[in-house]
């Protein structure tokens, strides 16, 4: 099992979203998060007042997959977040070592 | 050991355990069919602690007997605790015991204990209890405030009285010193409890026990009662004289309701559950006889209910807790000194709750109702339940002649105008129904359940809260030194906006979207509330916009500059755009206390700057342009009627960038997209035209889009012997680049003629095929130049402004003509990772003024200082490198 963790633009959501729905992805945690790239943040100004964003708002989704299904959901995800533009975000891969889901107390990829 | 298998002979007369469990299981199942018919909340609970009692009882006396035989039962005295102590037993509740010893060490006081105890947890209920000597619980209880008030609700039930009484006794007399603290204590933690829950009665998913309301606020009361008044049960709260009779019947009816509900709730989940949680009201409601053809209805019936009595309970509570405190605290003292005052005709301020003291004064003239509202305005005064009876039952004579009379409408619209206790008027509005008469749109949303899982407060509650959330930005911005503190101080007219938060969710209920059905409403009530026809236009764009403001934030591509124009356009003015973001802001905080955050807050305030920048430039916003755009684009219908097909036209009309209306007209954009269609059969569409009035050609390219065709382009008609003089460049939705280029032909042979003009169009395709790169393009081009440039001293600038655009980094060129220098610059941008979106280049005489509107590639503005000191020097040389020819 793999956890894929993607952070994307919040206005791609809807479209991650259906995409991972389309290829069969069952459950997904999706949360707001801000950070910061390269870019480090920017400026903004109001009356003259400069006010610095040093966090900028990105939509973190995670789901957790069998091994095989990995390079589909990574495939899915870029294709949906993409923008076309080199600030859409990244896409993480790592190990998982075990699931349980609760109420059965079914472990494994069963209990994906 | 003793051992408390059921299948035990019973020995000595002691009772068989198989007995006592029949007992017990045939009082539940006897209670449950009560319950079932209809029983009473309360009396439930007696029944049930009663058989309970029985119960143990049964089992103390079983083991003294089954101990006998060793000559030991030790003197234990058994005591009910906490909600079993007062008799209050719902199907699931735990049952708490108090199990005093006296000191020393005893004799089989384990087996005895286990005799008891382990045949309650075998028939299946809840046991929680302690073991102690007096001595040992009282030490306890000062420390533990929940203990405490757990043993003020103490009752004996089997075992040695004596210990009992003896415990009694002490625990009184400990209690004595600490009365005032505690009844302090009582209420401290009642508003940190309610806090906790919501802060409102009105909760989509109420805690029957834990919310306000709840059963919790009634042991308050009943705590301080007891402290206070030494009474013993609930039922001697009408002897009290804490509570009038009548308030008494209200109050006892509605513990009633509350306790049915969590007994119908605890059988419904099959253990202890006090949350009415949102997937299951419906099966509660109509388990306890809600019903109708519309479950949704019967439903929402219910929780009016609930709310209703809820609402009693708080109030009620909270008013016997007051007067156990008065002429207690320091303050309290003072309120009771001064006596009735008299605040305004009709009306005094008694113990710090208003009263009316002349009772006929409502239904004389319900008018008088206002006079209430204002004392509440000006002073945030609580009031006594009596009067908001009074006011309840005034609400009831309310018709149209009341809603629209002047001094209604005049009174109820000046507490929206000035600073002053608003939300509390609104709120005993709302809670005597007088807001529901007044305004009958609220009567359709009135405890309306939102379906969303998101709000956690009905329709007309949250509208409440939004108001309130105004007030509260009014007073202080929730983040410091932030846009939205600037923002606040500049609202020129907060009634409307404040109205408008009022109304906002009105359209729920009535279909979607509701933000449209809630204009119309809002639009009604504006009309007879008699607000001015501009305000009212105000308050129906706020209704209606308060969606799509927050779509947009959340869901949009916010550096996607067209739509922030068409945004802005919709909103029009600075000062509406300010009112619709505190609007939106307040709605979120009101939703609940997780709604609006920073991640939010970031995107609402990168919306509102970006429109606000735009609506304040003024560029294209005016209604000249709004008229002009759509002028050219029924006309551009017109003029291609039969060439192209005109559903396509229109979605490539749709598709231009709102500025280009402002450069070109019909014609041309029908030139235009008649060589955006081309694009379908060839990589790039030409068309030229002789401006001679103007002494030069126009050349337009369309392509589509890809990084560097700007440079690609430029390259090629340099190449082709063409001096740019300006460009217009523009690229529409989806994807198509339209060029405009004037040019000055630098050779004697006619541009657009015969073979010169199918050359230039053969190497665009070949550049953008990839066939030829286009630098060899430009440096292959040898040819005598018709036109001479003149070396020149003007040094060449570059400007590189990032305060301009929200969208863009504006990088200004300013240097002297020379052929390919638009080429070169250009290919210089892209090299350096950069896109042009717009550009502007203009020559007068020989000065050069080049306008290129840039973003990196990830579609933003440049912000790293280093990097756009690197743009400046590095274009700077480059551009200093190109030779003037001789």
């Amino acid at each position: 099992m793999k956890k894929v963790e993607a952070i994307i633009k919040p206005f791609r959501m809807d479209e991650v979203k259906a995409a991972l729905g389309a290829v069969a992805v069952q459950g997904m945690t999706v949360t707001e998060v801000r950070g910061f790239g390269r870019q480090k943040g920017h400026k903004e100004v109001y009356r003259g007042a400069e006010y610095v964003v040093e966090l900028v708002p990105k939509i973190k989704i995670e789901v957790v997959v069998p091994d095989q299904a990995v390079p589909r959901v990574v495939e899915t995800i870029a294709k949906a977040a993409k923008t076309g533009k080199i600030g859409d975000g990244k896409i993480f891969v790592m190990p998982v070592e075990e699931a349980v889901r609760i109420r059965t107390g079914e472990r494994g990829e069963g209990a994906l | 050991m003793i051992a408390h298998t059921g299948n035990e002979i019973p020995k000595s007369g002691a009772e068989s355990l198989e007995d006592i469990g029949r007992f017990l299981r045939s009082g539940e199942a006897w209670i449950r069919r009560r319950h079932d018919e209809g029983l009473s909340g309360m009396e439930f609970c007696r029944e049930r602690a009663d058989f309970v009692d029985r119960a143990l009882q049964r089992l103390l006396k079983r083991s003294v007997a089954l101990l006998k035989e060793e000559k030991s039962a030790p003197g234990i005295s058994l005591l009910a605790m906490g909600g079993y102590g007062r008799k209050e037993l719902s199907p699931h509740s735990d049952i708490d015991l108090l199990i005093l010893h006296p000191p020393g060490k005893i004799r089989n006081l384990e087996s005895h204990l286990e005799a008891i105890l382990h045949p309650l947890w075998d028939f299946g209920l809840t046991v929680g209890h302690t073991v102690q000597t007096s001595k040992e619980s009282l030490r306890a209880a000062l420390k533990d405030p929940d203990l405490f008030f757990s043993f003020l609700d103490a009752r004996w039930i089997a075992g040695d009285k004596g210990i009992y009484l003896l415990w009694r006794g002490e625990f009184e007399k400990s209690t004595a010193e600490k009365e005032t603290e505690m009844i302090l204590e009582i209420r401290r933690s009642g508003d940190a409890r309610h806090a906790r829950q919501g802060g409102s009665v009105f909760v989509l998913e109420p805690d029957i026990k834990e919310g306000k309301g709840g059963l919790r606020d009634h042991h308050a009361a009943l705590w301080a009662a007891r402290l206070r008044r030494r009474i013993q049960r609930a039922e001697d709260l009408p002897v009290s004289g804490l509570v009038s009779p009548k308030e008494s019947q209200n109050y006892f009816r509605a513990l009633n309701f509350l306790w049915r509900v969590r007994n119908q709730l605890h059988y419904h989940y099959g253990k202890r559950e006090d949350r009415l949680s949102f997937d299951d009201q419906e099966a509660i409601a109509s388990a306890l006889g809600y019903a109708g053809e519309d479950p949704l209805l019967a439903t929402e019936s219910f929780l009016k209910d609930y709310f209703r009595e809820a609402l009693q309970v708080h109030r009620l509570s909270w008013n016997i807790l007051d007067k156990c405190l008065e002429g207690r605290t320091e303050k309290a003292k003072l309120k009771a000194a001064e006596g009735p005052l008299e605040i305004a005709p009709g009306f005094s301020l008694y113990r710090g709750r208003l009263t009316l003291t002349d009772p006929g004064l409502f239904s004389r003239n319900p008018l008088h109702l206002w006079a209430a509202l204002e004392i509440i305005y000006a002073h945030g005064v609580d009031l006594d339940p009596e009067l908001e009876e009074k006011i309840a039952e005034g609400a009831n004579q309310i018709n149209d002649r009341f809603r629209t009379a002047p001094e209604s409408v005049g009174a109820f619209v000046a507490f929206f105008e000035r600073r002053g206790h608003l939300s509390r008027v609104l709120e005993t509005m709302h809670e005597t129904g007088f807001l529901a008469r007044f305004l009958p749109e609220f009567e359709r949303v009135h405890c309306q359940v939102q379906y969303d899982r998101y709000h956690i407060y009905p329709v007309d509650v949250h509208s409440l809260y939004c108001v309130k959330e105004i007030e509260n930005l009014e007073k202080v911005c929730p983040v410091e030194g932030s846009v939205l503190e600037e923002v606040r101080g500049e609202i020129r007219d907060p009634g409307v906006l404040k109205l408008a938060a009022l109304f906002h969710d009105l359209g729920k209920g009535e279909g979607s979207p509701h933000a449209v059905q809630g204009e119309k409403i809002a639009a009604v009530i504006g009309a007879r509330l008699a607000l001015s026809a501009p305000r009212v236009a105000d308050l129906c764009f706020l209704v209606r916009e308060h969606l799509n403001f927050v779509e947009i934030a959340h869901r949009r591509d916010l550096n996607d500059e067209n739509l922030i124009f068409r945004f802005a356009r919709s909103v029009g003015t600075g000062e509406r755009l300010k009112m619709l973001y505190l609007l939106c802001v307040a709605d979120l905080r009101a939703v609940g206390p997780a709604a609006w955050n920073a991640w939010k807050d970031a995107l609402m305030r990168e919306l509102f700057l970006k429109t606000i920048h735009l609506l304040e430039k003024g560029e294209g916003m005016g209604r000249e342009i709004q008229d002009r755009t759509l002028r050219i684009q029924g006309e551009v219908i017109e003029l291609l009627r039969g060439q192209v097909a005109a559903p396509r036209v229109s979605s490539r009309l749709v598709s231009i960038p709102p500025r280009h209306y402002a450069v070109y007209d019909a014609r041309e954009i029908g030139r235009q997209i008649l060589l955006a269609e081309k694009l379908q059969e060839q990589a790039v569409a030409l068309d030229g035209e002789e401006k001679a009035e103007e002494g030069c050609e126009e050349v337009t390219v369309a392509a589509r889009d890809e990084p560097g065709l700007f440079a690609k382009i430029s390259g090629v008609l340099t190449a082709n012997h063409l001096n740019i003089l300006s460009a217009e460049i523009s690229t529409w939705e989806n994807g198509v680049a339209v060029d405009t280029f004037r040019v000055q032909n630098l050779i004697d042979e006619p541009l657009f003629e015969g073979q010169r003009w199918t050359r230039m169009q053969k190497d665009l395709e070949r550049v953008l095929r990839g066939e030829v790169s286009v630098g060899t393009l430009v440096e292959s081009m040898t040819s005598p130049l018709f036109r001479k440039f003149r070396p020149s001293r003007r040094e060449t600038r570059i400007r590189v402004d990032n305060q301009a655009s929200d969208f863009y980094t504006i990088v200004e060129v300013y240097t002297h003509d020379r052929p390919g220098l638009l080429y070169r610059a250009t290919q210089k941008i892209f090299d350096l990772g950069l896109s042009i979106s717009m550009a502007r280049i203009s020559t007068k005489v020989d000065q050069v003024v080049d306008v290129f509107y840039v973003q990196d590639l990830s579609g933003g503005k440049i912000e790293d200082p280093e990097f756009i000191e690197k743009i400046g020097k590095e274009l700077k040389e480059d551009l200093e490198k190109i030779p003037v020819p001789k």
